[in-house]
């Protein structure tokens, strides 16, 4: 298409989107007014960690039973090349070259063809190899004049070998690019896919020794979040290892008390996790998706977990779809070797039109012992409510420090009552059954900070 | 947040509601979402009033609702059905006509449709740079996205917008 063709497409464009826009006539006669009740309803459900559904931060839960360790994860999670094993990280210097003043490093740091290519569009290249048959390059934009709220942005860009980078860059045909943006860190780190378990690259500055790997969290049956930190040897700086898992979710690095956290940038995962869908609620299609998830983040063999749904309702949920006809939750226990529960769940509001709608939040991680198998879900409700699901019992009693009360739970499990005051920060429910047994108990305050960084990325 | 930020902030809702939700529109392509997002959008930009440089809170907006959008669709990626194709509320006087109008008409109609159909951030790149005016800089800024992921979004989104009408030209359909 030439340059006229070009122009007059996008004049095209340009008038099909202001007639569009202009024909818009939106409906708010007080927009603040609504804003400030958003803002309000926000407020609240900010102080409501980790219990939300429609934050897209999830759960799944693990729960009491025999050993974790049990047929878990017991495959060589050591990084290659460890020198020692410990449960804590020995304290290392890390030299103080910028990330910004880093060389270029790999055995195609001197092919000046892909360098210039790539760093055409794409920052300054801080290493490019060969591995596995795959070129990978690590570029950095921004990193010596990072955004003081957003940082800078770090790049992955794999293809197989032989493969040319396009000389501009507009289309980058067979190579695959992954993006972080961050504050610049102390140490960059990939997660790529690999064979059984991800491969992981390490970059620090040319002079770092070493520096701390964990490359899995293990929650123990004390509710606990267990690491074992190993030490990994660099070379000019650069190492690649292995994960203890499929992807880089769970691996932390450490770098003396320069750098402790996550993967900077997360490739595609080694082994494939089904996708929790619309258009399969209630189906085992979530058993299949979250027995796969497990799977894949704890390192589990597929095979040993079962995963069954065990609700399967509509519940009076608050609703992020104007005109849906309600929410259905599913929530979904996959059941390790050892007898251990992993609990998730989905919501999902449902159009009026029947097969259409959309996800308003499902669960991911597991977190502490307190949320076993029998454990009540507590989740916002419409209208400023609380939610509990407690399938099987008959009762819940619930109390904050400023109030408590009693709600019964109906045929289709669940229990409703007004938010308290202090909404859910210091929630306790339990949950009974006819004779008055207590079934389950929620404490907020326990599994709070759990729920906060569910894989213990931070410090 | 203080009485003086407060009014501020109403004032720039009250000034900036209608263009948010126009473009919520054009990233959503329905209303009701546009709204429900233009006020996600707001939410935010209130919580974070206080450290937006003056002057900047429309670009900032601008960025929240852009991803924000991007994020929406993220979560409901599957089997998700668009409630009204951008199209379908076209005011009438744009739907009919004769003669190099109407097909002009009906070419906007097929981009707003195929539009529709790309994905969240290919459909934020073109309606940034072509809707908000902003460069190529300026919305890989605000998208949080490198300059060269920018252009190739933009360039595909293009590509495919173009090839749409090449193939209604020629009789052919694509979806």
């Amino acid at each position: 298409m030439n340059a006229t063709k070009n122009d007059d497409f996008e004049a095209m464009l340009r008038t099909a989107l202001a007639d569009r826009a202009e024909a818009t006539t939106t409906t708010d006669s007080d927009p603040y007014d609504g804003v400030t009740g958003a803002v309000r309803r926000d407020r609240r459900r900010r102080t409501l960690v980790g219990s939300v559904a429609g934050v897209g931060a999830l759960v799944l839960v693990v729960g009491l039973g025999g050993s974790l360790l049990n047929g878990a994860p017991s495959a060589n999670n050591a990084p290659a090349g460890q020198s020692s094993t410990s449960t804590s990280a020995p304290v290392r210097q890390s030299e103080s070259i910028p990330l910004a003043q880093w060389p270029v490093r790999g055995n195609l740091a001197g092919n000046k063809t892909l360098i210039s290519a790539v760093q055409t569009n794409f920052g300054r290249v801080l290493f490019a190899d060969l591995h596995n048959g795959q070129i990978v390059v690590i570029t950095a934009m921004n990193a010596d004049q990072p955004d003081a709220t957003t940082g800078a942005t770090f790049m992955a860009l794999t293809a197989a070998q032989g493969t040319t980078f396009p000389a501009h860059g507009t289309d980058l045909g067979d190579w695959k690019l992954f993006e972080s943006k961050r504050q610049v860190p102390a140490l960059l780190s990939f997660a790529v896919q690999g064979d059984a378990r991800s491969d992981l690259l390490v970059l620090a500055a040319p002079g770092v020794p070493s520096v701390d790997v964990s490359t899995m969290v293990v929650p123990t049956p004390t509710g606990a979040l267990e690491r074992q930190w190993q030490t990994l040897p660099l070379t000019d700086g650069v190492a690649w290892s292995k994960t203890g898992t499929t992807g880089g979710q769970t691996v932390r690095l450490r770098a003396g008390t320069a750098y402790d956290g996550p993967v900077t940038i997360l490739g595609e995962r080694t082994r494939f996790v089904t996708s929790i869908c619309m258009g399969c609620a209630g189906g085992e299609q979530d058993a299949k998706s979250f027995r796969e998830q497990v799977a894949s983040v704890y390192g589990y063999d597929l095979d040993t977990l079962q995963g069954q749904v065990v609700y399967d309702e509509k519940v009076p949920l608050e609703r992020f779809v104007k005109q849906s006809s309600g929410t259905r939750l599913t929530v979904v226990d996959v059941t390790e070797p050892g007898g251990q529960h992993f609990r998730g769940y989905v919501t999902r509001e449902e159009a009026k039109e029947p097969g259409t709608g959309g996800m308003s939040g499902a669960t991911l991680y597991p977190l502490s012992r307190k949320w076993n198998d029998n454990t009540p879900l507590i989740l916002q409700g419409k209208g400023n409510s609380v939610v509990v699901v407690a399938p099987g019992t008959t009762k819940i009693r619930w109390e904050t420090p400023d109030a408590k009360g009693t709600e019964a739970v109906n045929a289709t499990g669940y229990a409703e009552f007004a938010s308290p005051a202090t909404g859910f920060a210091e929630l306790r429910v339990l949950s009974s059954d006819a004779s008055g047994n207590t079934i389950g108990e929620y404490v907020q305050s326990v599994d709070g900070p759990v729920v906060a960084d569910p894989l213990d990325l931070e410090p | 947040m203080d009485n003086a930020s407060e009014a501020d902030f109403r004032a720039f809702v009250d000034a900036r509601w209608h263009q948010l939700g126009r473009m919520a529109v054009l990233l959503t392509g329905d209303q009701g979402r546009a709204e429900d997002l233009a006020q996600q959008t707001l939410v935010i930009v209130h919580r974070k009033w206080r450290s937006i440089e003056p002057g900047n809170a429309m670009a900032y907006s601008r960025a929240v609702l852009a991803n924000k959008s991007a994020s929406w669709w993220r979560r409901r990626r599957y089997h998700e059905v668009l409630v009204g194709s951008p199209v379908d509320d076209l005011p009438a006087s744009a739907q009919v006509g004769s003669g190099d109008h109407s097909e002009r008409v009906g070419d906007r109609d097929e981009i707003l449709r195929a539009l529709a159909t790309r994905p969240p951030r290919m459909r934020a790149v073109i309606v940034m740079r072509y809707y908000s005016g902003l460069s190529e800089a300026e919305t890989a800024d605000a998208l949080g996205v490198s300059p060269g992921t920018l252009k190739t979004q933009a360039s595909r989104g293009l590509d495919r917008l173009r090839t749409v009408l090449t193939a209604q030209t020629s009789g052919e359909r694509i979806r």
